[in-house]
């Protein structure tokens, strides 16, 4: 056990501090992430990240990271929270599809992807989820037609993030007709600017329109974008769901940080939420105040377990849905306690807009179904890591 | 940075859980419960002595004094393990808290047999709350309540109060009157201890009194926690198997995504407060400025993990569980009395949150 960081650690961390500080937006200064404005500052954000090499500090140099190990990223992360810093534009390629890139990907494919990913030109979107394939992935029919040099799709991704305005999408498709279930499926790397795609924003129940559905009609794709082999994409995407159900998506510091103000908006309004259960007919809410305290650090705690299991070489196994259900849950707690603090005045709108604890709180309850829902989750953690028998 | 047990500490934690797997059968559990008299009911003395044996008793005690001269990670490992098949004895509070409170009052007299397993050392006179440690002060005789195996106690180990602030004791077991006090988990044989603070059995006062209280604060509740982790552990493995087996409407209640959710919500919740009883340990062991921080944090999530643990798998067992015959409740009363025990579960996520913003 050691628990301390290495000098080389903590300059690294002062060094991210320093540049976070001089270049971190002013809160309120970036429009909405899931509007065409917002859309466009977050990207500008991103590109300068890029620029300075702070933008994906773990890749390798030659795609421009920084070739850092999990617990100097961990601490950038920390730092990044702390300092304030936006929602990430390219969190799904850069979180969900880089990982799978750098295992299955060609060097052509990471030469010409990873660095356009991670400057924020280009910004991905998800294309799994269709009408009739939610928590059942496995019976998605969008499909993969064989023609000369590449392959022809059809049918309809939904519930694409980012899918409004990104320009590239990866997605599952059912490249063998015959096939059924998890087999004959192949993992396609799309140019949303392709002919034959078409996108139809979906407004969320906040009103903007953050994802969409995506419509593919004849829409060609060459072979040079098929990641993995043929007929493998089960197994290809699923190592991105290892990425994005694990401590890639959501660092820690981010719900550390949410907790803090939390604390500070306890005791703005009420008084000091330390007093815990003892503070009378608040003492509820205080003890929520304490709990979400409580559970963010235990998040943190099981992250730096689990980075020195990545780094001793274990892998996150089944593990990694415990963290899904646990971050989520997290978040809603922290919001919902947020919204009881600040009562009825809680919906309404400043200046046009949501109050950032209810946006907030609008954007939590997403986690519990996006990345497979909690429900999904749970039936994972009780076959795989407890042993229970599959339905 | 390297979170995890190191190989030796793995090595010695899997050796403890083979003796106690040998030893430590829920039939001697119950064994101790039925006979709470009877000292070598459920092979209680074999079983001491085979923890001895492996150093368990004397992890934290110098070398010279034949102990292991370890820390507390290795004993949260070994007292999770104990948790795990409900250990009637307080490994934990001997080994994990009397012990290095020996070595820190140095005392002579006693840590060699306190590390040897042949002299139990009980500890009393520390309630903790949301505010933290708190000792009573009182003129004359104190009673320490609730002190585990008090009648098998050689010595104890007692924290007082008096116009000058905190003092800490170290007391004979023929200086004290013990009463036993019946309670639901029963294999705790929990006694109150009777005593009159003296000149001949103080040990600690003044600002090293007050913070050798502190200290064994933050031990008490990091091996609460790593038993209470061990204990929801311990139901979470007897239920999952038990709903391989039971069958309803022709296939095993396992396969009910109903009773799947139940018990993956205890896994989720075991996977998060593990980390924390480590880290906690290993502040104490590095005298890290988040000891008492973690230390709260530690027995927050424990106490809940254990507390939601009795209560989930006690559903799924369904009325087989209600039952005394069943061995559920051996797990279940010692999961809840401990979980109230050095801070409940708000008390001390109230302590950890004061702590992380006005430290």
């Amino acid at each position: 056990m050691d628990l301390t960081f290495s000098d080389a650690e903590e300059a690294f961390r002062s060094e991210a501090a320093t540049w976070l500080a001089a270049n971190v937006p002013a809160p309120g200064t970036l429009a909405s992430l899931d509007t065409a404005e917002g859309f466009e500052q977050h990207r500008a954000f991103e590109a300068k990240m890029f620029a300075d090499r702070w933008s994906v500090v773990s890749w390798p140099e030659e795609f421009g990271g920084r070739g850092v190990g999990i617990i100097e990223w961990l601490i950038f992360e920390e730092e990044y929270y702390r300092a304030g810093g936006p929602k990430r534009v390219s969190q799904n390629g850069i979180f969900l599809l880089a990982p799978t890139i750098f295992d299955f990907g060609t060097p052509d494919q990471q030469a010409r992807f990873l660095p356009a990913m991670a400057s924020g030109s280009e910004i991905w979107c998800q294309g799994w989820s269709e009408p009739d394939a939610g928590s059942d992935l496995a019976s998605l029919r969008s499909k993969a037609t064989r023609v000369d040099g590449g392959w022809v799709l059809d049918g309809q991704k939904t519930w694409a993030s980012r899918g409004a305005f990104a320009e590239w999408c990866f997605g599952l498709f059912r490249s063998d007709a015959a096939s059924e279930r998890h087999r004959g499926l192949t993992y396609f790397l799309v140019s949303m600017d392709s002919p034959g795609i078409t996108r139809r924003p979906i407004a969320q129940l906040d009103g903007e329109t953050g994802f969409a559905e995506i419509f593919f009609d004849q829409v060609f794709v060459p072979d040079d974008h098929v990641l993995g082999e043929v007929g493998q994409g089960w197994q290809v995407a699923m190592a991105t769901a290892g990425s994005e159900r694990g401590l890639s998506l959501r660092s820690p510091a981010r719900y550390l940080e949410a907790t803090r103000r939390l604390a500070d908006l306890f005791d703005e309004r009420i008084g000091d939420a330390s007093a815990g259960a003892h503070l009378g007919p608040d003492g509820r809410l205080a003890d929520r105040v304490a709990e979400s305290w409580t559970r963010a650090r235990a998040y943190e705690l099981q992250t730096w377990a689990t980075a020195t299991a990545i780094r001793r070489g274990q892998g996150v196994g089944p593990e990694a849905s415990t963290t899904k259900v646990y971050w989520s849950e997290l978040d809603v707690l922290i919001h919902e306690t947020a919204l009881e603090i600040l009562g009825p005045d809680a919906d309404l709108l400043i200046d046009g807009e949501l109050s950032a604890w209810m946006d907030g709180y609008l954007f939590s309850l997403a986690g519990p179904i996006y990345a497979g829902t909690n429900q999904i989750q749970r039936n994972v953690v009780a076959e795989r890591l407890l042993k229970m028998p599959r339905s | 940075m390297f979170f995890a047990l190191s190989d030796d500490q793995v090595a010695l934690r899997d050796g403890a859980a083979e003796v106690l797997a040998g030893l430590c059968s829920p039939a001697d559990v119950r064994a101790v419960v039925e006979h709470p008299d009877d000292p070598s009911a459920g092979r209680a003395i074999e079983r001491w002595a085979a923890l001895a044996e492996l150093g368990a008793t004397g992890l934290l005690a110098p070398e010279a004094d034949g102990g292991l001269d370890l820390g507390m990670v290795e004993v949260t490992a070994i007292v999770s393990a104990a948790g795990r098949v409900a250990l009637p004895e307080p490994l934990g509070l001997h080994a994990g808290v009397a012990v290095p409170g020996l070595v820190a009052v140095a005392d002579t007299s006693m840590i060699a047999a306190a590390a040897s397993g042949e002299l139990l050392i009980g500890v009393g006179g520390i309630e903790i709350d949301a505010d933290g440690p708190v000792i009573e002060a009182t003129e004359g005789s104190l009673t320490a309540r609730r002190v585990p195996h008090a009648d098998r106690s050689g010595a104890f180990l007692l924290a007082a109060a008096d116009d000058q602030g905190a003092t800490v004791h170290l007391v004979p077991a023929s200086k004290v009157t013990i009463e036993m006090t019946p309670s639901l988990a029963a294999s705790r044989r929990l006694g109150a201890v009777t005593w009159t603070p003296s000149p001949a059995t103080l040990v600690a006062s003044g600002p090293e009194a007050a913070a050798l209280i502190d200290d064994l604060a933050n031990r008490l509740c990091v091996v609460a926690a790593a038993e209470l982790c061990g204990l929801a552990e311990g139901m979470l493995e007897m239920t999952a198997a038990y709903t391989l087996d039971r069958q309803q409407f022709g296939k095993p209640i396992g396969s009910f995504q109903s009773i799947k959710h139940l018990l993956a919500d205890v896994r989720i919740a075991l996977e998060f407060a593990r980390p924390c009883v480590l880290r906690a340990a290993w502040a104490i062991d590095a005298d890290d400025s988040l000891q008492a921080h973690d230390a709260a944090v530690a027995k927050a999530l424990a106490s809940d993990v254990a507390v939601l643990a009795a209560a989930t798998c006690l559903q799924v067992h369904g009325g087989i569980g209600y039952t005394w015959e069943h061995d559920l409740h051996l797990f279940g009363s010692r999961a809840r009395a401990l979980a109230a025990e050095h801070g409940n579960a708000p008390a001390s996520r109230a302590r950890a949150l004061r702590l992380s913003r006005h430290a």
